[in-house]
């Protein structure tokens, strides 16, 4: 059989579309078929929901106790709608890729609501001091002591600072705009990604519909984060480098090569998971084409990115992002010891609806549906779309769908795996979405009683995904809404007390100073003060008197100053821990700290008290005497 | 418009940004203009160099390729900056617009292309022309009131946050003063409240009371006092007026010792190893 042959063949499965058929066929019959939705229509619902998000959060900043129950239904609206115009068989392509660019847009828009004065998530700080520090010295690779990794993947602040630069807008906007603009761009990309792969614009309208459900992306990748771009190159470059370009000239097939190659080497040096991700997933499908198909025009082009990709990684991490060895390694071979000794320790931060919070039955729900549709669009994969179409393409990402058990396994079993369970779970919807899709629009013949139920299902089940994927994301269940502090808390440990101390801190004493601290002020003052923050010194605390042991650890780490937020001693850390702790210790709670350990610096011969808002204090410790 | 004419609009455009940027236009001006120089125009011009057209089954790819091409090309030309300038306003503009207009010279010798980027510009241009010209009158009132309801949510967030970020805070702050050779310290009390603060500042030197000043501070406004160090403990507190027990409290105990920083640091330094370790003999 030619690629031509198949070419022909599979594109008269695809135009079949039974699913859109028989629905249209049976849609004067049943109202939940019937139901369609324009484009004004959904932008004008979207917009509803916004606004009833945009209230839930002015209720919490308020503290009204009707402020999440408002919130949820705004979320739940713009899902509602967004699954019922998704599933529907008559939206045309256009209206499709505009509906889940307004999908973005209300993401990236909900994002700024949630924050609209200023960065809070740590690491959007990371991020900031890192543009920050290309704005002051105009140069790249400046140490950044509060992310070590991020000076050698510089294309996020690059970006950012260009045009920071250009308008005089600081970084806090020009950060939001390169984060909305990738985060809406890549809505687009992963429709034309699943496009490619499954060939049909339902089946890749509801699959990037799904994958915008994913945990991470509505809080963590409409971030300023280095993930937020990467994402969109490497996207683009898996769209081309799947694609059948069958009839095309070889002069526009080169220039579209080109595109990716380009689009590659960016992605190099933005962020080293997502190049990893997408290097690794060409080289599979190179050798997944290879074996099961032929090693026709699309290997050839999988390969040779996947060797350009390799290439361009090697150079890039020898040369200057050689900390990333260390950055992902340490995690990744305790994950992996993790799973292989079963040491079932739940994570630290990533998954806190597991730990017993009111919403962790609607992660387990959520995890066990999508289970179970991952295991049915694999099913349906590889039994279902005929043989003869060789339509390796759906049946490879089935396969890799499975990967969505693997990272489960992480969750559950490597000690802090949820943390990077949370993180990997963007890319394993990468796959999951267009698996879990093929079972929600399904294209092979099913009974008429059983088709009237299958959109009503989908709208359902999208809804389940949805909140499960809210109770396990960012933000985290504790500060879904903002307005409440909680100390160590992400976003909400975050208020006008430490921020206003951390202002003082650079304004008064300068940047580059050696700061103590508990993980929130730690990740302020690596930001907005330059300093260079420890956050590691749990005992600095938690000690109640100025021990030898003390003084001996304010010796042996530097320390100049010390941050002390006196709410500390009031409740025990959200997220499990004031500081930053070993691996070991994940998933255990951390207490309050006495009030003496954090008073016991007062009236010391050598520490003086320079700062105080009556909740945050600063100790200058550098005159403290050996001893 | 000819296919041609098309294509110099991306580098007119580009021209037209840089001059506003580097004329140092207003903020806002700048970053309209600035945004899509950084974020959309690389990635056109670089779309029109390569001649790649749009395809009818995948609407908007164009642009989405663009913006990709953007980021990509932005994030590596910062590399070339890097190397052999600044990363400053003015070599990023020389950057992206001869980018820009390298691109688009080779787009204009490849121009002669039925399927150029030109006519496709021109053909979706007529193409949303008409379908905004078509679109029922319900459907634009719609969406003009979703426009507006973003914008209420937009401005009752903006109001929200604000107010909840206002919170009354007073800073009280203690360092050296200039120029007194650590012979006297600044006390500041920063009132950063929407309301006069009237306070008593307290001064001990050891355990003794030395002086109680009553304090005024305007909002927004800060106070400040120099106080000599003659020895011993300085400690200040504020207290609400009539009020018991402070709600501040700063200190200044001295040095301790005659240890300083520095030899510490080299004592510090000395002590770590710089190669490895060699066994005694």
């Amino acid at each position: 059989m030619t690629d031509e042959t198949i070419r022909r063949e599979r594109g008269a499965w695809l135009r079949r579309d039974l699913g859109a058929a028989r629905a249209s066929a049976t849609d004067a019959q049943t109202w939940a078929t019937r139901l369609q939705l324009s484009v004004p229509g959904v932008l004008l619902a979207l917009a509803f929901g916004t606004s009833l998000i945009a209230i839930g959060f002015a209720g919490g900043r308020a503290h009204e106790p009707w402020a999440e129950a408002v919130f949820l239904a705004g979320w739940i609206t713009s899902v509602v709608v967004l699954a019922v115009a998704m599933t529907s068989a008559s939206l045309s392509d256009r209206a499709r890729v505009t509906v889940l660019a307004l999908q973005a847009l209300q993401q990236s828009f909900v994002r700024w609501m949630y924050s609209p004065l200023y960065f809070a998530f740590p690491d959007e700080l990371q991020h900031w001091r890192a543009a920050s520090d290309i704005l002051i010295f105009h140069h790249l690779f400046h140490p950044n002591p509060a992310l070590p990794v991020s000076p050698g993947f510089p294309g996020l602040e690059e970006i950012t600072t260009a045009l920071a630069s250009l308008s005089r807008i600081g970084i806090f906007p020009a950060g939001l705009i390169v984060a909305a603009v990738s985060h809406i761009a890549l809505a687009g990309a992963m429709f034309y990604l699943y496009r490619r792969v499954s060939g049909n614009p339902r089946i890749a309208g509801v699959a990037a519909f799904l994958f915008a459900l994913n945990p991470l992306h509505a809080g963590f990748d409409t971030m300023f984060i280095y993930q937020a771009p990467a994402l969109l190159l490497g996207a683009v470059v898996l769209e081309i480098a799947v694609s059948d370009h069958g009839g095309q000239r070889q002069q526009r097939e080169r220039a579209t090569f080109l595109a990716a190659v380009i689009c590659l080497a960016g992605l190099v040096v933005t962020h080293h998971v997502t190049a990893a991700f997408v290097i690794g997933t060409l080289g599979v499908v190179t050798v997944t084409f290879t074996i099961f198909r032929t090693f026709g025009p699309t290997a050839k082009r999988t390969l040779s990115l996947f060797l350009i990709g390799t290439a361009l990684a090697i150079v890039w991490v020898s040369t200057e992002a050689q900390s990333v060895v260390d950055y992902l390694g340490k995690p990744l071979s305790t994950a992996v010891r993790g799973v292989l000794h079963f040491g079932h320790q739940s994570g630290t931060v990533a998954l806190p609806a597991t730990h017993g919070s009111p919403g962790a039955w609607l992660t387990v729900v959520a995890t066990i549906v999508t289970a179970c549709l991952v295991l049915a669009g694999v099913a349906a994969a590889l039994w279902r779309i005929p043989t003869k179409t060789r339509l390796t393409l759906p049946r490879i990402f089935a396969g890799f769908a499975l990967s969505y058990f693997g990272v489960l396994g992480i969750r559950e079993f490597a000690s802090d795996g949820a943390e990077l369970a949370g993180r990997l779970l963007t890319f394993a919807a990468v796959f999951t979405s267009v698996t879990v899709a093929l079972v929600l629009v399904p294209t092979w013949q099913i009974g008429e009683r059983l088709r009237r139920f299958v959109r009503p299902a989908a709208v359902a089940v999208s809804v389940v995904i949805f909140l499960g994927a809210t109770m396990s994301g960012w933000p985290a269940p504790w500060e879904l809404l903002p307005g409440s502090f909680r100390v160590a808390g992400f976003e909400s440990g975050i208020d006008r007390q430490n921020r206003e101390a951390v202002q003082w801190f650079r304004a008064n004493l300068g940047q580059n100073r050696r700061v103590a601290c508990e993980t929130s002020i730690c990740s302020l003052a690596g930001a907005y003060a330059g300093a260079y923050p420890i956050p590691d010194e749990p005992s600095l605390y938690y000690t109640t008197a100025m021990t030898p042991s003390v003084v001996s650890l304010i010796h042996r780490r530097r320390i100049e100053y010390l941050f002390v937020d006196m709410r500390m001693s009031r409740e025990a850390p959200v997220s499990g821990h004031f500081f930053r702790t070993a691996s070991s210790r994940a998933g255990l709670q951390d207490p309050a700290v006495p009030l003496s350990g954090l008073t016991k610096f007062r009236g010391v011969s050598g520490i003086q008290l320079i700062y105080d808002s009556s909740q945050i204090q600063i100790y200058d410790v550098r005159e403290l005497p050996y001893g | 418009m000819d296919s041609r004419l098309a294509r110099i609009a991306t580098p007119g455009y580009a021209a037209v940004a840089a001059i506003v940027v580097l004329l140092r236009a207003p903020p806002a001006l700048s970053a309209v203009l600035a945004g899509p120089l950084v974020l959309l125009v690389p990635g056109l011009a670089l779309l029109a160099a390569l001649d790649l057209p749009g395809q009818a089954d995948y609407p908007g790819r164009r642009l989405v390729l663009s913006i990709a091409l953007s980021l990509a090309t932005t994030a590596l030309g910062g590399l070339i900056l890097n190397a052999v300038a600044d990363l400053r306003a003015t070599p990023w503009v020389i950057w992206l617009v001869a980018f820009t207009f390298v691109c688009s010279a080779v787009g204009w010798l490849r121009a002669s292309s039925a399927e150029g980027l030109a006519a496709e510009a021109v053909a979706a241009r007529r193409s949303a022309a008409q379908r905004f010209r078509s679109a029922p009158w319900h459907q634009l009132a719609v969406a003009g009131i979703a426009v507006l309801l973003f914008a209420g949510a937009a401005v009752l967030t903006e109001e929200s946050s604000r107010s909840h970020y206002d919170k009354p805070l007073t800073q009280f702050s203690l360092a050296p003063a200039g120029g007194s050779n650590g012979h006297s310290v600044r006390l500041t009390i920063a009132n950063l409240t929407p309301d006069t603060e009237e306070m008593d500042l307290t001064l001990f030197r050891g355990s003794f009371q030395i002086a109680t000043v009553p304090v005024k501070v305007l909002p927004s406004h800060s106070w400040m006092h120099e106080e000599a160090l003659t020895g011993g403990v300085l400690r200040a507190t504020l207290t609400t007026l009539g009020g018991l027990e402070p709600f501040s409290e700063v200190s200044w105990t001295g040095d301790g010792t005659a240890v300083t920083r520095a030899p510490r640091i080299a004592a510090t330094r000395r002590r770590r190893p710089s190669g490895p370790a060699k066994k005694a003999s």
